[in-house]
């Protein structure tokens, strides 16, 4: 086994620099509950972790012109009742009320959870469907990516050696009468989803659909855009017809092919997509019709 | 490499060598010595390592050592002595709440967490918060009753 060290920097730009100096054998620390498991089941061997347990400046949750901003290391049971303050979160509340347990919760973080990239991460898909994007610091600078080009497979992202995400970023909403959900199905309470399914729409003043957005957890490698339900939505009045919905949830799962898992077929996520699609269409179009 | 790690532990302080990916729980079992807190899936799932670690509720397991340098950690041995029980290990043992024991730490750590936050919580608020304990003998009715009663008590 290797010699491990452990570093706990206090800015940003000192973590990435450590970050860079150990190249692959660097290993970002954040809850560290994945850590855990990893080193658990003998899959990785870092040379270096680089905990961010006293960054500045990380945990911070503020509403700017660009939208809400989460700070990386804001921890899940934070983020339980961010939406009560932040309307445009509300479903990610949601969504994060169901992860796991209240332990991990208390620990885990919104940069962790992001950064592991777990195809049945419920804050990816909630996340992708209100189009959040992530703040991405290298020792040379700053991006911006949507979280879609972020993670792209199974515990996959685009993140460069030496990369840190320090924050999400939530765009408002561009029309009031806008609202999200996020609905799931797990075998057992506190199991990753089955099928998870976060929606978007926002609506005129007479109920036609500007836009919609639904988003397929656990069904392939990264949550995925069901991008022709997505267009069957458009301009289409939502509210009077919603047969359109029945529709759009229809076509999601006829154009997905969901991994087979042990006890839930690819065949059985279809219905599952189809069925949970309807019921958070149907919810976030109530939402965006009760907006005030 | 080892790294120092210096925390208290149910008021106790201890200077401890720990690797950076040693666990607390391994910290607490091993370094300290301290064996209440247990061991069961190792990845998790079923909260038998359930501490306080400056009064947050975390799985032992899942959290590294290091994190825990200059902190508190409540473990069982802290909660009550067998001379002086805590009131939920007085409700757990008059409901027989308790089978094999090994939940049992872990559980009563989440209860006590529970009772802090919400004095006179629910059936389903104590279901709820139960859900990161497994007990695989099936004491959760016991259980939920004897938490309970121990807030009937606390609250009469
Ligand atoms: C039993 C169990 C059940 C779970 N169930 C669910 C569930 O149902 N739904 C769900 O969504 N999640 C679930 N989780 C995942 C849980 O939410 C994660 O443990 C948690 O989100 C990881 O957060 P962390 O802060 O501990 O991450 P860490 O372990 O610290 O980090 C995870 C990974 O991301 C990298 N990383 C972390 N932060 C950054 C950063 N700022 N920049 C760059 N890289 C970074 C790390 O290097 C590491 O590779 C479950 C976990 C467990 C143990």
């Amino acid at each position: 086994m290797i010699d491990c060290h452990y570093v706990e920097p206090t800015t940003v730009d000192e973590a990435c620099r450590l970050l860079a100096e150990h190249g692959d054998g660097g290993m970002v620390v954040a809850g560290g509950q994945v850590l855990s498991l990893l080193r658990y089941h003998g899959l990785i061997e870092p040379s270096c972790l680089v905990s961010l347990q006293h960054v500045a400046g990380l945990d911070g949750i503020t509403a700017e012109e660009e939208g809400v901003k989460i700070g990386a290391m804001v921890t899940l049971h934070r983020l339980e009742s961010v939406g009560q303050e932040h309307p445009t979160l509300w479903a990610l509340s949601e969504a994060v009320k169901n992860i796991a347990d209240r332990q991990i919760r208390n620990h885990g973080t919104l940069s962790g959870n992001i950064c592991a990239a777990h195809q049945a991460s419920d804050i990816n898909t909630v996340l992708m469907a209100l189009n959040a994007s992530v703040k991405l610091v290298n020792p040379n600078g700053e991006r911006i990516v949507n979280l879609h080009d972020f993670v792209t497979d199974a515990f996959t992202t685009t993140a460069e050696p030496g990369e840190l995400l320090t924050e999400v970023i939530v765009p408002h909403f561009a029309t009031p009468r806008s609202a999200a959900a996020y609905h799931r199905f797990a075998l057992r309470a506190g199991d990753y989803p089955v099928v998870s399914v976060g929606t978007f729409v926002s609506l005129d003043e007479a109920g036609l659909c500007l836009e919609g957005r639904i988003v397929l957890g656990n069904c392939l490698g990264a949550p995925t855009h069901a991008a022709e339900a997505e267009q069957r939505l458009q301009g289409c009045n939502v509210v009077q017809d919603d047969q359109s919905l029945a529709e759009a949830a229809n076509l999601a799962a006829a154009n997905v092919t969901p991994w087979d898992e042990p006890m839930a077929s690819g065949e059985y996520k279809k219905d599952l997509v189809s069925v949970l699609t309807r019921e958070a269409l149907t919810e976030a179009v109530a939402s965006a019709v009760a907006v005030k | 490499m080892k790294y120092p790690l210096s925390l208290t532990v149910n008021d106790e302080n201890y200077d401890i060598l720990v690797e950076p990916y040693h666990t607390l729980m391994e910290a607490i079992r091993d370094g300290v010595g301290l064996t209440g807190t247990k061991c069961a899936c190792d990845d998790g799932r079923c909260g038998a390592c359930t501490v306080l670690l400056d009064g947050t509720l975390v799985k032992s397991c899942l959290v590294p050592a290091l994190q825990a340098q200059g902190k508190s950690v409540l473990t069982i041995e802290g909660l009550g002595t067998p001379d002086n029980l805590h009131p939920l290990q007085v409700a757990f043992l008059e409901h027989g709440a308790v089978q094999c024991g090994y939940c049992t730490p872990g559980m009563l750590l989440t209860a006590k967490n529970l009772l802090d936050e919400n004095p006179d919580p629910t059936e389903e608020d104590i279901r709820t918060a139960l859900r990161g304990n497994l007990c695989r003998c099936g004491v959760y009715t016991h259980a939920t009753q004897a938490i309970l009663s121990t807030a009937k008590r606390d609250t009469a």
